[in-house]
């Protein structure tokens, strides 16, 4: 990837409440032109209300949010931005051709509905009812919506959700080419293959916050542990106040939020000795983002 | 206002209409049977002057045209926007105005069928009264443009079901109490004062007017233009592409 050019969208402080809750909470990031930036976090951490204020459908409670130096509204308005929405609400009466063909009336250049046909793989369905469609075509059908006209920023909620292997395949290429382009492109998933295969930069959030911005690289680097197995299991609370560390479970493994060093080994022996516990399965190896995402939510229990 | 984008969103809103339209069916037959049913039925009190028909033909164009304007698409806006598909429309370079007129767009040639067979039924009924088409045309396309962007606003602003309940609410209230079906004569004096300056009342009295009925109180024409104005404006201005936004 070349380095990403202009800022495209400017998110500032922003805080969405509705009532008491706050779903977004002084969120801050960018994105630029010629990027693929995901958005990450939990169900409920934030993503969908933080996308949803990007397109101006949510008006934030307090910050601001800029579109080509606009208002959300005004850069949509004006075909610079296309969007795929998580709930597409197409017209189920409608075929997916009409359905494209509007949307190309709509905007004043790009590609033809039959292109788009073609792009997506939707050949096969182009005179099916959408309320036919499996989940995975509604899916490739919305993001050959966000691709109409000649957006300069995508924003996609979740793209390849539910979509089989080869949409799959077609709408990560797409969105590679048009990164390519100088397509600035902003989306949310829970599938960390895409992560992988396309960010070049995550934004993860966690319960409205924006807890980290940069590389998946610097994201999983930022998060040293070790991880072991106990026989019997012991309570991750009472070893984080003897190690004044964060820990937490993952499953079978016991999960210890620190850098790996001979005095933190050290430490959690002695504890497991003093308890009458067995130690086994020691690692420090190079771990996911799915767990990184994972140990963001740890019970307060659970921390020193 | 771009034509282009308005043509195309009218397009394939009258395509989908065509394809499922039981339920205007339902909202644009109502007026019809009410037409048949109390022409041959003498229950209401349309006066000793005129046959019931010639009463109830301009009351039922009115009812027409309140029921496709508003009622009709009120319910199935809202529904539209309760499951998404005007946010999706608010993702793309269509405005609220196109949206507003592509749908009036549409009803008005639902509506323009709708009077062309009531007039039919009519005569078939007997109504043997005048028609001056310059006033009546001018009435209708005011009544259609007040009463469809009142239905705009409301399922613009309300969640689907709620639209649904209002709009029917409001259509049963107005039904009696605007003269529709009973003459504004026969209203008790407040409630026929009311009934004037509602879109309802003044279109009633136009339509009447214009069917070599009695003349239609001065401020009539005032009233309707006001509404045919203020509500597609507020409609246009103020609805919401999707609940909470």
């Amino acid at each position: 990837m070349s380095a990403p050019g202009p800022i495209l969208a400017m998110v500032e402080d922003l805080t969405i409440a509705y009532g008491d809750t706050i779903a977004v909470n002084a969120a801050t990031f960018t994105v630029s032109a010629g990027e693929v930036v995901a958005l990450l976090g939990a169900n409920g951490a934030g993503k969908t209300s933080t996308l949803e204020a990007i397109e101006g459908y949510r008006t934030p409670t307090s910050g601001s949010i800029t579109v080509f130096g606009q208002s959300p509204r005004d850069a949509i308005g004006k075909g610079r931005v296309g969007v795929q929405l998580q709930s597409d609400g197409l017209a189920p009466g409608a075929r997916t051709h009409e359905v494209l063909d509007l949307f190309v009336r709509l905007h004043p250049a790009g590609p033809s509905a039959a292109e788009l046909i073609d792009l997506l793989g939707l050949s096969k369905i182009r005179g099916t009812a959408v309320r036919r469609l499996s989940g995975g075509e509604h899916r490739r059908l919305a993001v050959a919506l966000a691709l109409v006209g000649t957006p300069e920023l995508l924003l996609l909620d979740e793209p390849t959700a539910g979509v089989d292997a080869d949409g799959r395949s077609r709408i990560v290429d797409v969105i590679r080419s048009r990164r390519d382009d100088g397509v600035g492109v902003l989306l949310t998933t829970h599938e960390m293959d895409l992560v992988h295969d396309i960010a070049d930069r995550v934004i993860v959030m966690d319960r409205g916050q924006v807890i980290h911005s940069g590389s998946l690289d610097d994201l999983v680097a930022s998060k040293p542990r070790v991880r072991f197995t106990t026989e019997p299991a012991i309570d991750p609370a009472d070893l984080a106040t003897a190690l004044g560390q964060r820990v937490h479970r993952d499953g079978s493994l016991i999960v210890v939020e620190a850098a790996r060093t001979n005095e933190l080994i050290g430490q959690i022996l002695s504890f497991c000795d003093t308890h009458g516990v067995a130690v086994g399965n020691i690692d420090d190896g190079s771990r996911d983002i799915d767990q990184i995402l994972r140990g963001q939510r740890v019970e307060d229990s659970e921390r020193p | 206002m771009k034509l282009s984008r308005l043509l195309a969103y009218a397009r394939f809103d009258l395509r989908l209409l065509a394809r499922n339209g039981e339920s205007l069916l339902l909202v644009a037959g109502l007026p019809l049977l009410f037409l048949v049913f109390f022409s041959s039925v003498d229950v209401l009190p349309t006066g000793s002057a005129n046959s019931a028909v010639n009463v109830l033909v301009p009351g039922i164009m009115t009812l027409a045209i309140f029921s496709t304007g508003f009622v009709n698409l009120a319910i199935s806006t809202g529904f539209d926007r309760q499951y998404g598909a005007l946010k999706r429309l608010g993702a793309s370079p269509l405005r609220r105005s196109e949206l507003v007129a592509a749908k009036m767009s549409v009803v008005g040639l639902v509506v323009v069928v709708q009077v062309l067979v009531l007039f039919a039924v009519g005569r078939l009924l007997g109504w043997d009264g005048p028609l001056a088409l310059g006033p009546f045309a001018g009435a209708a396309f005011l009544g259609l443009a007040a009463f469809s962007g009142a239905g705009l606003l409301l399922a613009g602003r309300l969640p689907g079901l709620l639209a649904l309940a209002a709009a029917n609410a409001i259509y049963v209230v107005l039904l009696l109490v605007s003269g529709l079906l009973i003459p504004l004569e026969e209203l008790p004096g407040p409630l026929a004062t009311i009934a004037k300056i509602l879109p309802t009342g003044a279109l009633v009295q136009l339509l009447t007017e214009s069917t070599g009925g009695p003349s239609a109180s001065g401020s009539a024409w005032a009233v309707l233009a006001t509404w045919a104005v203020v509500m597609p404006a507020a409609a246009a201005r103020l609805m919401r592409w999707a609940p909470n936004s």
